[in-house]
């Protein structure tokens, strides 16, 4: 993501010492960063899980894990979103292998409309479900890759970063996924 | 820097194009149809693949609920103190000896007997007996306490190393046992691996005598050749843990990798015969996994196969630079090469269609390396060529040690003579992946003189004649 102004690059600074505090050891400091990343997060899995309860409890899983393997972190040059979106993708990953139900895939996302009309939440409908079935079907490093490119706006050398391979290896994902979602989308037109 | 609109003629491979020109769309600077105006050519396929792309949309905000939020925030926070204090905890406990705490000296008395006794088993059975004990585990401690007397008494940088590998063994062969009862553990396992890794480099980096730098590369190249083995196996496994034995994995390549480039610098062609036997090994395995249909775990030993290989075309890159070994390790490319088109040929045939593009990306970078190869191989047979000409554009004083994170066989530039770029297979998959031809013209003898798809395979047996 590029962080043209200020703001986005006093945050940057904000997040780069929260993380070395956390890494140190600084729970209030891991805190302030729950504060920061936790949507992010949980907009990430309930995307893919469509469950608010679950997505609740991953988000929360997410960040345990987090804590606990902040040191190899402090290693990696990931962007520290970016490696919170892998333990993500990870959780989710395991959460169906354990659950082996599939779904989720028919479940739609709804979004809690508070602002509109605070005494009465309204459902809004989002209308990228047929699109979010196709995702939901890419093979999972193609779903990451679509996920972190296209929902989460990374660009593409950050998501090599993220993910260990190389800006080319990315492109090359993002192409199969688009072919494959072609595919999914084209049947489920027919 | 040269926008990728201006490259004009050069030929570009679809997903380059595709990644592209999504990113000018989002970003506004240019609209679907400037994009498909772009390339008339490949428009039809080009539509259809950023059709889908525009078509994905950021959902909207879904957020945590504010007041769910404070409450798990608070939870977690507690649930990490809780999980630290268990930890300070259970050290303390060890050394209170069920005495009360206002026992202040009586404590440090009975701990220092204690460490006393400890110290002097420690040669016998209790150290040997730590050394089953698995991450988590009473006396894992003392294992880990035992290797670090062991290096701090070894002798100089060269046995460090080769301490240090052996211990890193000795954590994967915990993250085995582990890696389908504890993830924690298997994680831990792993993080021991990776520091284990890191040391056994950091002390190579110190030994300063060539002789023994390269015994010691040589050395440890070895010994990660057999953790490679030991990841691969485990992954076979089937773990109910995947991604930390995944990353070990990982490590093990990208350490091989390193290892290679330092070794590079001192011994040129064993560090080339040993990357080409790592590739050739790699697409051996890359055949297995297709074979058991387990194309996921395919496409990732493809993937390493590939880092291998830009690896390898550095390396020639730079012998050819600096005249160096450059025609003995022409001629071992060579004959690496043409078995590793022959084994990407056989895993193409029995694929998939939707995972041909993997085999066909190998293919292009085996094409483009073996094209490197050539190039001065054939100089060598022809008077009139310079042999001091730098066999390509981008190889001119370059070491493997440096760029490695180029993706020449990605990013367009494989114009080399007669190197002919094959489609994706999106609009008609011509060939089904198997009609590239080497298009490195090599069979013949004349530099550039192939091209011509063949479906029959990539068209290099009979390269080296």
């Amino acid at each position: 993501m590029h962080d043209t102004n200020s703001e986005d690059s006093r945050l940057n600074l904000e997040v780069e010492s929260m993380v070395d505090l956390a890494v140190g050891g600084d729970i209030e400091a891991f805190g302030r960063l729950y504060d920061i990343f936790a949507d992010r997060i949980y907009r990430h899995i309930y995307y893919r899980t469509s469950n608010i309860e679950d997505a609740r409890d991953l988000t929360q899983e997410v960040f345990i894990k987090a804590w606990q393997a902040l040191p190899r972190y402090k290693r990696s040059k990931t962007p520290f979103l970016g490696w919170l979106f892998t333990i993500s993708h990870n959780r989710v990953i395991d959460y169906y292998r354990t659950k082996k139900d599939y779904a989720y895939l028919d479940n739609e996302i709804i979004v809690e409309d508070r602002e509109g009309s605070p005494e009465k939440l309204v459902e809004v409908q989002f209308d990228q479900q047929e699109v979010r079935r196709a995702i939901l079907q890419l093979p999972e490093e193609q779903q990451q890759v679509i996920l972190m490119s296209f929902i989460e706006g990374f660009e593409y050398s950050e998501i090599a970063a993220a993910l260990n391979k190389t800006e080319g290896n990315i492109r090359v994902i993002v192409h199969r996924a688009l072919k494959k979602m072609r595919e999914i989308l084209g049947r489920a037109g027919n | 820097m040269k926008s990728w609109a201006e490259q004009g003629t050069k030929l570009e491979k679809i997903e380059t194009i595709v990644t592209n020109c999504i990113r000018e769309i989002k970003s506004g600077k240019a609209t679907l149809v400037e994009c498909l105006n772009r390339y008339p050519s490949r428009s039809q396929e080009l539509e259809a693949l950023l059709e889908v792309a525009v078509n994905i949309q950021e959902p909207p905000a879904f957020k945590l609920d504010s007041s769910y939020k404070q409450v798990a925030k608070a939870r977690l926070l507690q649930q990490i103190k809780d999980a630290k204090q268990e930890k300070s905890r259970s050290v303390a406990d060890i050394f209170s000896f069920g005495l009360p705490p206002q026992f202040v000296w009586a404590r440090i008395a009975v701990s220092a007997v204690v460490i006393l006794i400890v110290i002097s088993m420690l040669a016998g059975g209790i150290a040997y007996a730590a050394q089953d004990s698995l991450p988590g585990d009473l006396l894992y401690p003392v294992k880990i306490g035992t290797e670090d007397v062991r290096l701090l008494i070894a002798g100089d940088s060269a046995d460090k190393v080769e301490l240090n590998l052996k211990f890193a063994q000795s954590r994967l062969v915990e993250m085995c046992k582990l890696a389908n009862s504890n993830e924690e553990k298997t994680e831990l396992a792993v993080n021991g691996y990776r520091e284990n890794l890191d040391a056994a480099m950091e002390q190579i980096r110190r030994i300063s005598d060539a002789p023994t730098l390269t015994k010691s590369l040589g050395g440890a190249l070895e010994d990660i050749q057999n953790q490679i083995i030991l990841c691969d196996n485990a992954m076979d496994a089937s773990p109910a843990y995947l991604e930390p034995v995944r990353e070990a994995s990982t490590l093990s390549i990208n350490e091989q990798v390193e290892l290679l480039n330092m070794l590079s610098q001192q011994n040129i062609l064993q560090a080339a015969q040993i990357n080409l036997d790592a590739m050739q090994n790699r697409l051996r395995r890359a055949q297995t996994k297709a074979n058991d249909n387990r194309y996921e775990t395919m496409q990732e030993v493809l993937l390493q196969y590939q880092q291998l290989g830009q690896l390898g075309e550095q390396i020639l890159q730079s012998a050819q630079a600096a005249n160096d070994h450059s025609v003995e390790i022409e001629e071992l490319s060579l004959q690496a090469l043409s078995s590793c088109l022959d084994i990407l040929d056989s895993i193409s045939q029995q694929l998939p269609q939707e995972h041909q593009n993997s085999i066909e990306l190998c293919r292009q970078m085996t094409i483009q390396f073996e094209a490197q190869a050539c190039h001065r191989y054939q100089n060598q047979d022809n008077p009139g060529s310079s042999p001091e000409e730098p066999p390509s554009e981008n190889s001119g004083g370059s070491t493997a040690g440096q760029s490695s994170q180029t993706t020449p066989q990605y990013e367009g530039d494989t114009g080399n003579a007669g190197t002919e770029t094959p489609s994706s297979g999106t609009g008609g998959n011509e060939g089904n992946g198997n009609g590239t031809g080497s298009g490195s013209g090599t069979g013949s003898g004349g530099a550039g003189g192939g091209g011509a798809s063949s479906s029959g395979g990539s068209g290099t047996g009979s390269t080296h004649g």
